[in-house]
């Protein structure tokens, strides 16, 4: 009975996730949907992989990858249109072990932060909310929201960092 | 680190144009910096939907007893989920896989621009605002009716059909705005990335429900992320029109008429002269 309630919440949920990050990096529709599929076809196949933490973030991880794969395989094609310069890495640290991340660690990283913060971030991540949107609804600029956001998840980051340390967990 | 870096949080973020994304995903594939940022910025949000989009939907979901549940350990409810999600998830990659679609996206720009042209009344435009859709997007007479020439009218299911298929949500919401289906189109609208064309058409929508404020919010937005974007140009215009601005919008359309383009620019020349009359 549990179960069927876990199918009728999460899947869709999931799926829904899936679809609308999946846009938001191919910006457009059939490209999400064949980015999905392959996120899918990938998850399944190695789902023995998968062994704790969040299902999301682990299909994220997937779909981030073979996302990244298309790029490399587009970069063969004469594309830019802006100039581009030699490549070379921002500064961003150690990548915690996001799988380890527990709901109440994130919620605390997320308590932590100014109500201003906090109401971007959730309006953006929950809600989907495009950035113009969000500026509208709070009456501030736009460019508020996309610093907002940038420092946001950096102090998120920061914050499950200093936990980590503190737990004693390794870094990759 | 060079400029392109900084833009990975726009990129993520759909905040991009086309152009700009473009270019960033062809910087993306060669740097490792601006991959391991988008990397954390997709686990961020995968676990806020699942930690705290769960605590609103626990919220919401209160009085429906779902709050009787007992409290799992992540761990004990990914793999619940995955257990109970893959069938789901099976079925959903099989109806993918059996080819429900094409797998390469067809130009829809024609379907988009034969559909548009249908509803329109002797080869008026079906509205007097601009839509950014590029098959929507070429100038053609405006509707001698207030409330535009497609109003009332359906758009070609065939074409509905078809543009779902492709995946060309802004394709569907161009058809559903321009017969003043708005509910249906501020829907579709409401599931796309915000791109500057996307966020044009939703001020066209806010301009056909008559929240002007709404509107301007948004194609002043879009006008700062894209200064020379045609649509919004010519939608600001008409809204500082819709607000007696004669000479603000009469100022504005002989701007767009500057430019030169094709139809819109004689237009504009048209309704600059009209405002600026006395």
């Amino acid at each position: 009975m549990e179960s069927e309630r876990w199918k009728d919440l999460a899947a869709p949920n999931l799926l829904n996730s899936l679809l609308v990050e999946a846009r938001r990096l191919t910006r457009n529709g059939a490209d999400a949907k064949d980015l999905v599929q392959d996120t899918i076809e990938r998850g399944l196949r190695h789902y023995d992989r998968f062994s704790y933490g969040s299902i999301g973030v682990w299909l994220s991880r997937v779909m981030h990858n073979l996302f990244i794969d298309r790029c490399r395989r587009r970069r063969t094609e004469p594309l830019p249109l802006e100039t581009e310069t030699v490549p070379a890495p921002p500064p961003v640290g150690p990548t915690p072990h996001w799988m380890r991340v527990s709901d109440e660690g994130l919620r605390q990283a997320v308590a932590a932060l100014d109500p201003l913060s906090r109401d971007i971030f959730e309006k953006h991540e929950l809600e989907g909310k495009s950035y113009a949107e969000i500026a509208a609804d709070l009456g501030v600029a736009t460019a508020t929201v996309g610093t907002r956001l940038f420092r946001t998840r950096q102090k998120i980051r920061e914050f499950l960092l200093r936990s980590f340390e503190q737990d004693g967990v390794a870094h990759e | 680190m060079n400029d392109i870096c900084g833009r990975v949080h726009e990129f993520a973020d759909g905040e991009l144009i086309e152009e700009s994304a473009g270019s960033f995903e062809w910087h993306l594939a060669a740097c490792s910096g601006c991959q391991g940022e988008l990397e954390s910025i997709l686990a961020i949000r995968a676990l806020a939907l699942e930690s705290l989009g769960d605590a609103r939907s626990r919220s919401v979901r209160g009085g429906l007893g779902a709050s009787a549940a007992p409290r799992l350990s992540r761990a004990q409810r990914a793999r619940r989920i995955f257990v109970a999600a893959t069938p789901v998830l099976v079925a959903a990659s099989f109806a993918l896989v059996l080819g429900l679609r094409p797998r390469t996206r067809p130009d829809t720009t024609a379907m988009v621009a034969q559909a548009f042209d249908a509803l329109g009344r002797r080869g008026e435009r079906p509205t007097l605002e601009r839509l950014a859709h590029a098959g929507a997007d070429r100038h053609r007479p405006p509707p001698r009716v207030m409330r535009g020439g497609g109003a009332g009218k359906v758009p070609p299911s065939e074409a509905l059909l078809r543009l779902e298929e492709a995946g060309d949500q802004h394709g569907l919401a161009t058809l559903h705005v321009a017969t003043r289906d708005l509910d249906r189109a501020e829907t579709v609208l409401a599931q796309l990335p915000s791109t500057p064309e996307v966020e044009n058409d939703r001020a066209v929508l806010e301009m056909k429900r008559g929240r002007l404020d709404a509107a301007e919010v948004r194609l002043r937005g879009v006008l700062r992320a894209r200064p020379d974007q045609p649509a919004a140009l010519w939608n600001l215009a008409l809204l500082q029109e819709q607000r007696g601005d004669r000479a603000g919008a009469s100022r504005a359309f002989a701007a767009i008429a500057a430019r030169g383009e094709p139809g819109w620019s004689v237009e504009a020349r048209r309704r600059a002269d009209d405002l600026a009359a006395p």
